[in-house]
């Protein structure tokens, strides 16, 4: 009992106290009955339409309801609460007192996941008895059943984890109300997800896990935590004090998590003797752009770094200057994407000109390498180009906001408004989007530019590493300069 | 007496606004010092970056000599800070609340019990603790989060606008509750419009206005700086005229006014001077009936400071 009684004083006190609330708390002690009534009614009404035609797959028959039903409380419900439980440490004006104690931001971010956990735990056994009477009805298969709600359980949590993000995300009222109708959308669209999932692993096919198998499970898990990952860490992110620094975390997660695809990709396409090199360097490309997107958000924060941020930059200069594009601040997240655009075509180099490769041949080689290149000089300029224009008034949240916009916003109308204006002289390729001015030409398989058009870009990237030069230049130096005062501070004290 | 909390040429601007002006003063242990001046004057924002909540652009707050910038988490560890407008909440019960902030502040075992224990005693809260938050009085809920504020027993107490909507009972109840943090020789900081409290509660004062610092020191001292003879109110029974053509003849009298149905005076020099001077009235045929040396309150030493220009 006392072993019990110091465990429970190491678990983290957002889980103990949300779960107190909650269970002492009206909307729970209201809900929970009335979803364990409704599941009971749906039960006995599906159990009175049973067609008793099929009568080797009652089971399945049944527990399509019972699925919908569970669906809609842990992915509808759970979620819900997880973005009013964040959201009401602003309105109640209680985040101040949680932001003076020793709890970090991980702790908070943890704690509402966990109890949004409990909560889903409790209503699964709620629906347990329902799940296990289905199963004995026969017509189910365990395994497909069992995969499908462990992909559901996750699928809470995972739903619960971006909601709490977005709720971190708006702290106005007014913005609050806009990402709850996100939420509802997003809410939606789960449970029509997973209720796609179901039909298609328990409900018609009777194909169990075979019909996507353990593969179709393992991704869509990974898929989910994935979701859970990103979503925690943008959430602990943006709870974290405004002078903080937010963007280290995120660079170098983002940076393992490209560097684990590049590297990952490259050894299992690698592996079947006879795979064409596309192969390689279309999921390079995949990357690239994913980081890219990850890219708008650093490229596009304030240029200096705040006086708390100043603090943490390394006391030696060679550690200070290898972590530069680490460190907060537009000009250095340029730089990482340039790193990351320069690790991709390396690796895409190494493994082209690998002899070991089945269908080695030094055209292919060269062309692919060309692909990934102009690929990531595409995805440089709009990067570059955009966030130049304004990152001397970066430091308004308006402006980095609108900048954030404005990049996709550019990637779209470079993309399409050459297609329509060169469609109206009665050029023939350009409407059919094959230009240059169109980064997601490179990822057609077995396409390269023309030398022309690969020409131009080549030039424009190098005039968008010219004008952003001076502003690199300058976040380098910035950090130097903090690097030398922390080494000051640190002998003086 | 080295400082608990120093606060060393602070300032922070928002966008245009000057907030806090190149700001510094300091509070020893045991010393309660209020920190006073008009509504926008910059003295939350003082708090609240001595709190770690906000970061200076420039200068810093040490608080036991650690520095707000480089290490807040440490700085966190010692102080109790109690902003103007803090939450609870709901279906929550005194007990489960003080228990929460308790593990928060990593307090573990028979150790937080004892501590959320000591602190309902202290704060009077030990009858209640069942009672849910939400059914709490203003004075109550405030007592609620002192009590929060000293769960990890902080050497340094940061206390914004604590007697704001109190009614007069919960407000004496609470400046007995400061007086005695004071005698546990904490470093107490503490902000608040209703300066007939402060004035009674606090060793010094601190005023601000347009997020510059005004006056710093003892009510007595501001007094003296602002105010360097004393002032003297007397009526006697042969009237205010008789008794202002007597007071002009005399040495060390200076800027004789008729007020009320007395006269009021300057006297140059101290109590000896004083004395002398009613000796004279007396021997001049007069009766004092009322003879009354007149201090500056905190609120004439607030206003005389002070412009009421908002920024």
């Amino acid at each position: 009992m006392s072993s019990l009684a110091s465990m429970g004083d190491h678990w983290n006190p957002i889980l103990v106290k949300e779960v107190r609330a909650a269970l002492r708390g009206r909307v729970f002690r209201i809900v929970f009955p009335i979803v364990v009534l409704g599941a009971v009614v749906v039960a006995m009404m599906r159990l009175s339409s049973l067609d008793p035609a099929r009568d080797a797959d009652v089971g399945r028959q049944f527990v399509e309801p019972i699925y919908v039903m569970l669906c809609i409380t842990i992915l509808g419900i759970v979620p819900f609460s997880a973005f009013f439980s964040m959201g009401g440490e602003w309105e109640e004006h209680t985040f101040d007192l949680l932001s003076i104690s020793n709890l970090r931001p991980r702790h908070i971010v943890f704690g509402k996941l966990f109890s949004a956990g409990v909560e889903t735990t409790l209503y699964f056994s709620a629906f347990a008895p329902l799940l296990v009477f289905a199963f004995l009805l026969r017509g189910l298969d365990l395994v497909a059943l069992l995969s499908l709600l462990a992909v559901t359980y996750v699928a809470s949590f995972a739903t619960a984890a971006v909601a709490l993000a977005l709720s971190s995300l708006a702290r106005v009222r007014i913005a609050r109300i806009l990402v709850l109708c996100v939420v509802a959308a997003m809410c939606f669209g789960v449970i029509v997800g997973a209720y796609a999932f179901g039909e298609e692993w328990v409900f018609t096919t009777w194909a169990g896990p075979r019909s996507l198998g353990w593969r179709g499970t393992l991704w869509s898990l990974v898929v989910l935590f994935g979701f859970m990952f990103g979503a925690t860490t943008v959430a602990c992110e943006r709870l974290a004090h405004p002078e903080e620094n937010h963007s280290t975390g995120p660079r170098v997660l983002v940076t393992a998590l490209f560097a684990a695809w590049i590297i990952s990709m490259v050894f299992l396409m690698r592996r079947p003797a006879s795979m064409s090199l596309d192969w390689i360097a279309e999921p390079v490309m995949a990357g690239l752009a994913l980081s890219a997107f990850a890219h708008i958000f650093f490229v596009t924060e304030r240029e200096d770094m705040t006086r708390r941020a100043a603090h943490d930059v390394p006391r030696t200069k060679i550690s200070a200057v290898l972590a530069a594009p680490l460190l907060p601040g537009g000009g250095r997240g340029l730089l990482l994407f340039a790193l990351h655009s320069l690790f991709a075509i390396v690796v895409v180099v190494c493994v082209v000109t690998s002899r070991s490769l089945a269908s080695f041949d030094e055209a292919a080689a060269g062309r692919e390498t060309l692909r990934v290149f102009s690929f990531a000089a595409h995805l440089f300029v709009y990067l570059g180009m955009i966030s130049w224009f304004s990152h001397k008034r970066a430091d308004k949240p308006v402006v980095r906001w609108v900048t954030r916009l404005a990049i996709p916003a550019f990637v779209l109308l470079a993309v399409c408004v050459p297609a329509f204006s060169f469609y109206l002289l009665g050029e023939r390729s350009y409407p059919e989007f094959e230009h240059s001015f169109n980064p997601f030409m490179s990822l057609a398989r077995n396409s390269l530019l023309p030398s022309g058009q690969r020409t131009a870009i080549m030039i424009a990237a190098l005039v968008v590493v010219l004008l952003n030069m001076p502003r690199v230049v300058r976040a380098v130096r910035e950090v130097v300069r903090h690097c030398s005062e922390n080494r000051t501070r640190a002998r003086g004290s | 007496m080295s400082a608990a909390l120093e606060v060393r040429a602070v300032t922070k601007t928002y966008g245009k606004l000057k907030a806090v002006d190149d700001v510094s003063f300091s509070v020893a242990p045991g010393q309660i010092v209020g920190f006073i001046g008009p509504n926008g004057a910059g003295k939350t924002t003082t708090m609240r970056i001595c709190a770690t909540l906000v970061y200076p652009d420039k200068g810093d707050v040490f608080i036991r000599g650690k520095s707000v910038l480089e290490d807040p988490r440490a700085v966190r560890r010692m102080l109790g800070f109690m902003p103007d407008s803090y939450g609870t909440y709901a279906n929550t019960t005194i007990w489960e609340y003080l228990d929460f902030y308790a593990r928060a502040y990593d307090l573990r075992g028979d150790a937080r019990r004892r501590r959320v224990g000591e602190v309902m005693e202290f704060t009077s809260l030990s009858d209640l603790q069942e009672k849910e938050i939400a059914g709490l009085s203003k004075g109550m809920k405030q007592r609620l989060c002192l009590a929060k504020t000293l769960l990890h027993d902080p050497p340094v107490m940061i206390l914004d606008e604590p007697a704001a909507g109190l009614d007069p009972r919960a407000r004496v109840e609470l400046r007995e509750l400061v007086r005695e943090l004071s005698g546990l020789d904490k470093a107490i900081l503490l902000s608040s419009h209703i300066l007939t409290e402060l004035a009674e509660m606090c060793d010094s004062v601190i005023v601000i206005e347009r997020g510059q610092l005004k006056a710093d020191g003892t009510v007595a001292d501001l007094t003296k700086k602002l105010r360097p003879a004393l002032q003297v109110y007397v009526r006697t029974l042969q009237g205010a005229a008789a008794t202002e053509r007597a007071l002009v003849e005399l040495p060390g009298i200076e800027r004789v006014r008729l007020e009320r149905e007395g006269v009021v005076f300057e006297q140059i020099g101290g109590p000896e001077e004083l004395a002398a001077t009613l000796t004279s009235l007396v021997q001049s045929g007069l009766s004092p009936v009322e003879f009354t040396p007149q201090q500056l309150n905190l609120e004439e030493v607030f206003l005389s400071l002070t412009e009421g220009k908002l920024q």
